[in-house]
């Protein structure tokens, strides 16, 4: 499903008009990495997925013809999540794992976890797909 | 007396008590209110649930001229609050009942409280072993060895009671922690609230026990400090005694830490497992930089590979396409599907640019798939860790690939089907 997804999406990008700038491709195929790391039949129920998704369309609205405008919507998120049996390094986490701002340690953890794994299949399908079509 | 009351009750209860019971009532008439007394203004039977009441009717009805009077609340007269369920058979009353009369030490309690059935059962069972044992009689259901310890264990079975409910309200009446964790985890979330529940109606109503609870310190209150918070841990005795001193409102606080506790805890081993080179590591501090740090990298590594494949992927636009037009993924699975299409778009990458050697190249092809594969597969079966792999991925994926070849290597069958015979087993390692 994740794969099937990544390819699609790397069909379209490859079948629309070659834009020279390769920074742009790559933006393109990251968001196709990520939006295949969210369509995967595991993670559609995760809260992470949904995060991940929505952060992609935002990204996706703003940036065509508004390209001095700030990039990402400023969100004064006080931690109220934060509580004092978290170690320190948990703020890190959630800005990490898309959408971990809102959830409980405890979640927060399941969710990483769930993420880390499609992080490590998409690495290693990307990765093989690379070897495919560079051999 | 006794006869007319035991016949009161033999009347009252339709032939369901047993005969041996009765002279009990006779006897507590006398004793337990002198415990009552003894230990002030408590109540001489523990609250359930949901029968906050229950203290008062119950004193009141331990007087012998008001055991008619409590009979239209309670079938059972003084013993047992109308909610309970039917008393249990008779032989298998006085089974029950002796096994749990002849308790000595605490530790044989907690182990017949595990014996025993259910919450109400055992409630069934502490309340008249209670009443016999507050009976000095020789009666073959009451304490044979610890007259002494009657008058004790009355507070204390009272105190074991309530705190067995509470035990059993949580959802947990073992001895050991890993035992009362895993049944908290399971039972947590009603367990939690009936616990609370519990504990509070207990608690309004049941203070002056709790009281009595705190100054009969049968095990000692040092394990208060901990035993107030773990309300799993089991002390040397009476566990079940120290668990509900301290106040339930911390207790249900204490329990939901805990439960809390053991879920970050069960994560974080998870996170060490998928985390490489992690299982060296303690603690959760270290542990939890080294999640970021393997996270950070992981998503340091989507941006390199998609640059890479950014500047390699123009060369291959006519293959994807041709690819994606065929029409092979039909649903068969999320795995199958994926499998079968990346090793089909391997196989006609190769198609145009060498059709004439196909033939001969079709070993030589199936080789470098393997790793190509294997990679494909590795990931998708460690997606599932807790799932056992589809037993339907590699039967599909054969016909996956009988299809690819097939349609691609019409002059081959044979080969293609030994292929797919050997290779199959070797890179899908589950």
């Amino acid at each position: 499903m994740q794969a099937l997804h990544f390819l699609q999406a790397l069909a379209r990008i490859a079948r629309a008009a070659p834009k020279p700038a390769h920074s742009a491709r790559t933006r393109q195929i990251r968001h196709a990495a990520y939006a295949s790391m969210a369509h995967s039949s595991r993670s559609s129920r995760r809260t992470w997925s949904r995060a991940l998704l929505h952060r992609l369309r935002q990204r996706q609205q703003q940036r065509p013809g508004r390209l001095l405008t700030v990039r990402r919507r400023v969100r004064i998120v006080t931690p109220i999540t934060s509580r004092p049996e978290e170690p320190a390094r948990a703020e890190t986490l959630r800005q990490l794992v898309p959408g971990g701002r809102g959830m409980e340690y405890c979640n927060l953890l399941e969710e990483t976890a769930d993420y880390v794994q499609c992080l490590r299949a998409q690495v290693q399908l990307m990765q093989t797909l690379l070897d495919a079509f560079s051999s | 007396m006794d006869l007319s009351e035991s016949n009161g009750l033999e009347k009252r209860n339709g032939d369901r008590i047993d005969p041996q019971l009765i002279p009990q009532f006779g006897a507590p008439i006398g004793m337990v209110p002198v415990s009552g007394a003894g230990t002030g203004t408590a109540s001489p039977f523990p609250l359930w649930p949901g029968m906050p009441n229950l203290s008062n009717p119950i004193s009141e009805s331990f007087n012998p001229g008001m055991l008619n009077q409590s009979s239209n609340k309670f079938p059972y007269s003084s013993v047992l609050p109308p909610g309970l369920p039917n008393f249990p058979s008779e032989p298998g009353f006085i089974e029950r009942a002796a096994r749990l009369s002849c308790f000595s030490a605490n530790a044989g309690f907690n182990g017949l409280m595990n014996n025993s059935i259910s919450n109400q059962a055992q409630k069934e069972e502490l309340n008249s072993m209670n009443i016999g044992s507050g009976s000095s009689h020789g009666n073959q259901l009451k304490n044979q060895g610890s007259i002494d310890n009657n008058s004790e264990t009355n507070e204390g079975a009272e105190d074991k009671i309530s705190n067995g409910d509470n035990a059993n309200a949580n959802g947990d009446s073992s001895q050991n922690d890993s035992g009362s964790k895993k049944r908290k985890r399971t039972n947590q979330d009603g367990a939690m609230g009936q616990g609370q529940a519990s504990m509070k109606s207990q608690e309004e109503a049941g203070k002056q026990t709790s009281e009595s609870k705190k100054e009969v310190d049968n095990n000692g209150s040092k394990n208060t400090g901990k035993n107030g918070k773990d309300a799993a841990d089991v002390p040397k005795g009476d566990y079940i005694h120290v668990r509900a001193r301290r106040g339930q409102a911390t207790n249900s606080h204490s329990l939901a830490e805990r439960v809390r506790r053991e879920k970050i805890s069960e994560r974080m081993k998870y996170l060490q497992e998928l985390v490489p080179g992690c299982s060296k590591v303690t603690g959760k501090a270290v542990m939890l930089d080294e999640i970021i740090n393997y996270v950070q990298s992981l998503q340091r590594q989507v941006e390199f590979l998609s640059m890479k494949l950014a500047a390699v992927n123009p060369r291959l636009d006519l293959n994807i396409e041709t690819l994606l037009s065929k029409d092979i993924l039909q649903g068969r699975g999320a795995c199958s599907s994926t499998v079968g299409f990346t090793h089909e778009m391997f196989h006609s990458q190769l198609l145009p640019s060498q059709p004439g050697l196909l033939p001969p190249g079709l070993p030589g092809m199936l080789n470098p798939s393997d790793p190509f594969r294997r990679a494909i597969n590795t990931p998708l079966s460690a997606m599932n860790p807790f799932k056992d792999p589809n037993p339907q991925m590699s039967t599909t994926w054969q016909d996956e690939l009988h299809n690819v070849m097939s349609m691609n290597f019409a002059t081959n069958p044979s080969l293609s089907t030994q292929e797919i015979a050997t290779k199959p087993s070797d890179g899908f390692q589950l």
